[in-house]
This record gives structure tokens, C-alpha cells and sequence, in this order.
């Protein structure tokens, strides 16, 4: 097939976590192998089976917001760091795809208007940022990320627009705490992805933006160079068992990038903690990369899963580790327990030539999602 | 762009009927139960059994029903299957599963079984999984009138080379007693496959679902 495989630059990067607001607290954060999956303040109230989750801090914002208005403000700070790395950039020429799960659903429990549809947030968001171009809202689970990258880039790519924003965000409510608690898939205390004593998710709050462009001359020297897309089709909330969905995704993704598995530097991994996820997604890669895969690192333990902000917050770390020149050890792995041929790194590893990154994300659903970015 | 796709398939469930381009138009008070169904209303339809429908949600019962009634399956090769596309545009999103989850919040016992519901990619993980597509999976939420959204998508998938077959599909429910549903679902070809058209790619603007369900019985 003839692919349009135009390129796609990344002029702008924000991001809000448990480490706080900004790029730097999230970066630092992770590269310092420090995390912010701690005890649980603002929402120990709710009566789910984990100790801990990754709160955004108070400090992070100026006011204490309402509920429904977490989400907006969480996702707006982001979007605005963006924006002022990219040098504001003209907004009339910008369009949005926001990706989120729930988006505010504090109409579903409480009596606020959300209604756990995006779609809402996302023309808030646009109004409030007077984004001139296309809106998109993308609820693909914990795929959102990757996914909206991807409808991004195919906009870029054909001159739909000359920008635009690609936003995740997702805050954490009782709903999502005590719907993943009672499908046994918290870990009761701070999760421990791809470790044999893995016992399920820690989830986090947060959001992540990228501002990406089709100009060459906006470009922070980050191009967007592949995308790929795939479902299990086995299976809505499991994973395929030898994770053909995953490795299809990344197939498609290397293919779209025009490049081997051989080019790619550093993998940053979807890594949940979930027992079957985990072992899954690393039999998926080993088969992508003939004998031993890249480093590869995640960095749910330390930011929890974020769901729809997490593929593009984690974009954000895979894209720091190409500039940084290395890769951060896995927060919390002590007895790796999947697949030894995924090369989970285990101390700081130098990669001072690392050029390409690859991104992958798997949802309910049995959506699987990889990119690739070259910097 | 410059791809005009082929509408090869139309499958659709609303208050009255379902009814798709593979031959089956049959009213729910024919089949004897309310609109999207119940555990035996897959046999009904089609003459085969579907041994989860019964434990699906409103949305998902509609979808499954919908793309069913398509007869996708049938113009689909295995390879076809394997890259073909799948989107899914709601606006009303999973407002229904969320109610029910939600209520079970102030039990002892949350509900568990809805909750992979409460987010509209799982009722599309159930339509993946019964017709092997694994192609590119995208979940739009849309604002009220804008399910033609998922057309769009579908176009750029296709003109960018990401898929030669698309499975577009809109899907929402309103909650009551019982809730009210709808779901239409459209197979997209691009020309060079050759698949007879059962209804014209509809022209730009709005309305693009709508038009295309027209081609259906009413």
C-alpha cells in the first residue's frame, strides 16, 4: 500500500503529574528514579483496596478546583506550557485531539455536569485555548494517547492544518479507583511492573501535551516518524496471549516509519503491572526484534497510570530519553519476570547515540497502539 | 483527497427494527423483546447463537447486532479482515454503563461485570473480536450530530494507505425503561477492491450516516 508518510515535528511539550505541573518536575522526576505513586491524600476518602495512588499536587495549581473542573484545568496548564515552548505559536491555524477515558464525570457521581464524555471537555478546552482548527476527542482507554498522536499526524500530514495539539488527560475519581478495584486489578500497594511480585495497576492523575507541526522550522529537532494501530480481536478487557495484537502494531508502526526493527535505540513500554499485561506485551515486542529487544523502560511506577493522558505523557518521557542520552532504570523492578530477551533496564543506561525511540499503548477493547520518534 | 470510497455493507438497530444489506429486516415486535435484545435474540435474528451476547451491554447489543445484520463477514477475506479498520463515533458515549457502575459505588459489591463497559472502545473490542478485525481501532466521542466524524476518519485511513476496508460505525443509548438505542454500521471499501456498492458515498456535510442508512428499508 501507498502510505502517506509526510513528516510531523514536535514544536511544543507540557505535562502535569503526581511530581507536580510542568515538564521538568515530570522529567526529572523519572529520571532521577524517584516516584510519586505515594499514599493516598486527596482521595482517601474512597473506600478502594490500594493505599496509594500518583495525586497531582496541591501546589501544582494556584486554587483548590472543583471536581468538575479538574480535568479542564489539569489539561489547560499542560496545553499552555506547550504553547510557550513552541514560542505561541499562532492558534487559529491549531487544532486539538484530546484524549481521555471519562474526560469529568462529575455528573455520573455527584450532581456536576459532567457526563464521562469527552467530547465536552474537549470543546471547553478549545474555547478556552481559541484553537482555531479541527477538534477530535479520542476515548480508546489506555490507548487514547497513541491513538490521538496518530489522527494528529494523518491531519498534519495531508495539510489539514499547519498544528496541532495533542492533549491527554485523565484525573483520578472513585469511579475509575473502585471500577479497577473491583476488577482485582489494583496492586493494594505501589505496583511493580514486569517484577514477579507484581500485583496489579497503580493509577495516577494527570496531563500530558504534545504541539505538533508540519513546519520544519517550528520543530524542537523531534519528528513524529511512524504510527501503527492494531486490535487483538480476542478478547475486550485481556490480552492476546502471545501478544500478536501488540507486535502488530508495532510492525505497522516501523513500517509506517520506513525503518527495521533493527533502527530503533530504546523502547518506553506500556508496563501496567498487571500480571498477563506485562508478560504479554514483552512476548509481543521479543517477537518484533529478532533476539534481544532494545532497553526498554516504563514509567507507570512512578507517575501511575495516568490512562488517557498516559501515552502521551510517556511519548514525553521516550522523547527526554533520546535528548537526555539515556535510559532510567524500571522504578520498582527487583526479580524481572517475564520474557529475558525484553531488555528491561535495571540501572541508568548511557545510550549517547540513541536516535529513535518506539512507544507502545494497548486498551480495553483490544486496541494496541506504537509510534515511533526520531530525534 | 481523492479516494471516493465504496459503501459495501449497511447494518442498523434502532427503537423499531434491525435491518442490514445482507437481507435481514426484522421488527422487535416480531422478535418479541425490546430493542437491543436479550440473551436469545442473536439466534433469532440470525439463525446462529452467540454464546457472550447475553452478557453485553445496551451499546455493545446494538453494535454487535448492527455489524451483523451488515453482513461485513461475509465480503470480507480473512486478509481483508486482518488490516481492515474499525472506528466507532458516540456522543452519548457510555452513559448507561456508567449509571449502572456507578450505582453499585454505595454497595458492598460494585458491579465488576460493567465496568469494562463504562469506556465505548470495549462494545468496539466486542464487534473486533467477532469479525476478526484487527486493523487500526479508534474511538471518537463526538458532539450531538457529528457521528459523521467517524466517515471522515475512515476517509483519511484509507487515503493515507492505513487500511483498504473500514467498519464505521456510530452507536449510542439513552437510558430508560427500557433505554432507547441506535446503531448503524457501515463497511467502507476502497475502489480498487471492487466490492459492488449498496449505497452512494454520500456527499460532504452533514448527514453522511443518515444518508446512507436511506439505502435501508425503513
Amino acid at each position: 500500500m501507498n502510505r502517506t508518510t509526510a513528516e510531523v515535528f514536535v514544536a511544543g511539550r507540557g505535562a502535569v503529574t503526581g511530581f507536580g505541573a510542568g515538564r521538568t518536575a515530570f522529567a526529572d522526576g523519572v529520571f532521577a528514579g524517584r516516584t510519586a505513586v505515594l499514599p493516598r491524600r486527596r482521595t482517601a476518602q474512597f473506600d478502594v483496596p490500594t493505599t496509594v495512588a500518583a495525586e497531582i499536587p496541591a501546589a501544582a495549581f494556584p486554587t483548590a478546583w472543583p471536581l468538575a473542573d479538574q480535568a479542564f484545568h489539569t489539561a489547560a496548564l499542560a496545553a499552555h506550557e506547550a504553547f510557550a515552548e513552541a514560542g505561541e505559536p499562532s492558534r487559529r491555524e491549531t487544532g486539538l485531539v484530546l484524549a481521555s477515558t471519562k474526560a469529568d464525570l462529575s455528573g455520573v457521581v455527584g450532581d456536576g455536569d459532567g457526563l464521562g464524555q469527552p467530547w465536552r471537555l474537549g470543546e471547553r478546552i478549545a474555547r478556552a485555548l481559541e484553537l482555531g482548527g479541527p477538534v477530535v476527542n479520542v476515548s480508546c482507554a489506555c490507548a487514547s494517547g497513541l491513538v490521538a498522536l496518530a489522527i494528529a499526524a494523518r491531519r498534519l500530514a495531508v495539510g489539514e492544518c499547519d498544528r496541532m495539539l495533542v492533549l491527554g488527560v485523565d484525573v483520578l475519581h472513585e469511579f475509575v479507583l473502585a471500577g479497577f478495584g473491583s476488577l482485582s486489578a489494583l496492586d493494594p500497594g505501589a505496583c511493580r511492573p514486569f517484577d514477579r511480585a507484581r500485583r496489579g495497576v497503580s493509577l495516577g492523575e494527570g496531563a500530558g501535551a504534545l504541539l505538533l507541526t508540519r513546519h520544519r522550522r517550528e520543530s524542537l529537532g523531534v519528528v513524529l516518524r511512524g504510527h501503527g494501530g492494531a486490535n487483538d480481536a480476542c478478547h475486550v478487557t485481556g490480552p492476546d496471549r502471545q501478544g500478536a495484537g501488540l507486535a502488530l502494531a508495532v510492525r505497522r508502526a516501523l513500517a509506517h516509519a520506513g525503518i527495521a526493527a533493527s533502527d530503533v535505540d530504546l523502547v518506553h513500554l506500556h508496563g501496567t503491572a498487571t500480571p498477563a499485561n506485562d508478560s504479554t506485551e514483552a512476548m509481543g515486542l521479543v517477537s518484533v526484534f529478532a533476539g534481544r529487544t532494545p532497553p526498554a523502560f516504563g514509567t507507570k511506577a512512578q507517575t501511575g497510570h495516568t490512562l488517557g493522558a498516559a501515552g502521551v505523557l510517556e511519548t514525553i518521557a521516550a522523547i527526554e530519553s533520546l535528548q537526555r542520552g539515556f535510559v532510567p532504570a524500571n522504578f520498582g523492578l527487583d526479580d524481572p519476570d517475564v520474557d529475558p530477551a525484553l531488555d528491561l533496564v535495571r540501572s541508568p543506561r548511557a545510550l549517547p547515540r540513541a536516535r529513535t525511540a518506539l512507544k507502545v499503548a494497548s486498551g480495553f477493547g483490544g486496541i494496541q497502539a506504537a509510534v515511533v520518534l526520531q530525534a | 483527497m481523492t479516494v471516493t470510497p465504496v459503501v459495501a455493507a449497511i447494518g442498523d438497530v434502532d427503537r423499531r427494527r434491525i435491518a442490514g444489506t445482507a437481507g435481514l429486516h426484522v421488527t422487535w415486535d416480531e422478535l418479541g423483546v425490546d430493542a437491543p435484545g436479550d440473551g436469545r435474540t442473536f439466534r433469532a435474528a440470525f439463525g446462529r447463537g452467540d454464546e457472550t451476547f447475553r452478557r453485553l451491554d445496551v451499546a455493545s447489543r446494538a453494535l454487535v447486532l448492527a455489524s451483523e445484520a451488515s453482513g461485513l463477514q461475509d465480503l470480507l477475506t480473512a486478509a481483508q479482515r486482518e488490516a481492515s479498520a474499525l472506528i466507532v463515533a458516540t456522543t452519548i458515549g457510555c452513559l448507561d454503563a456508567d449509571r449502572q457502575f456507578a450505582a453499585s459505588l454505595d454497595t458492598e459489591m460494585r458491579d465488576a461485570p460493567i465496568f469494562p463497559y463504562t469506556l465505548p472502545s470495549t462494545c468496539l473490542g466486542e464487534v473486533a473480536l467477532r469479525h476478526g478485525l484487527r486493523g487500526i481501532s479508534i474511538c471518537l466521542s463526538v458532539a450531538p450530530g457529528d457521528a459523521d466524524d467517524a466517515l471522515g476518519e475512515a476517509l483519511r485511513v484509507l487515503v493515507a494507505g492505513e487500511a483498504e476496508t473500514a467498519v464505521v460505525a456510530t452507536v449510542d443509548v439513552l437510558r430508560g425503561e427500557p433505554p432507547t438505542c441506535a446503531a448503524t454500521v457501515v463497511l467502507l471499501a476502497h475502489p480498487r477492491l471492487a466490492l459492488p456498492p449498496v449505497a452512494a458515498w454520500p456527499a460532504p456535510g452533514g448527514g453522511a450516516f443518515a444518508a446512507i442508512r436511506r439505502a435501508l428499508p425503513a
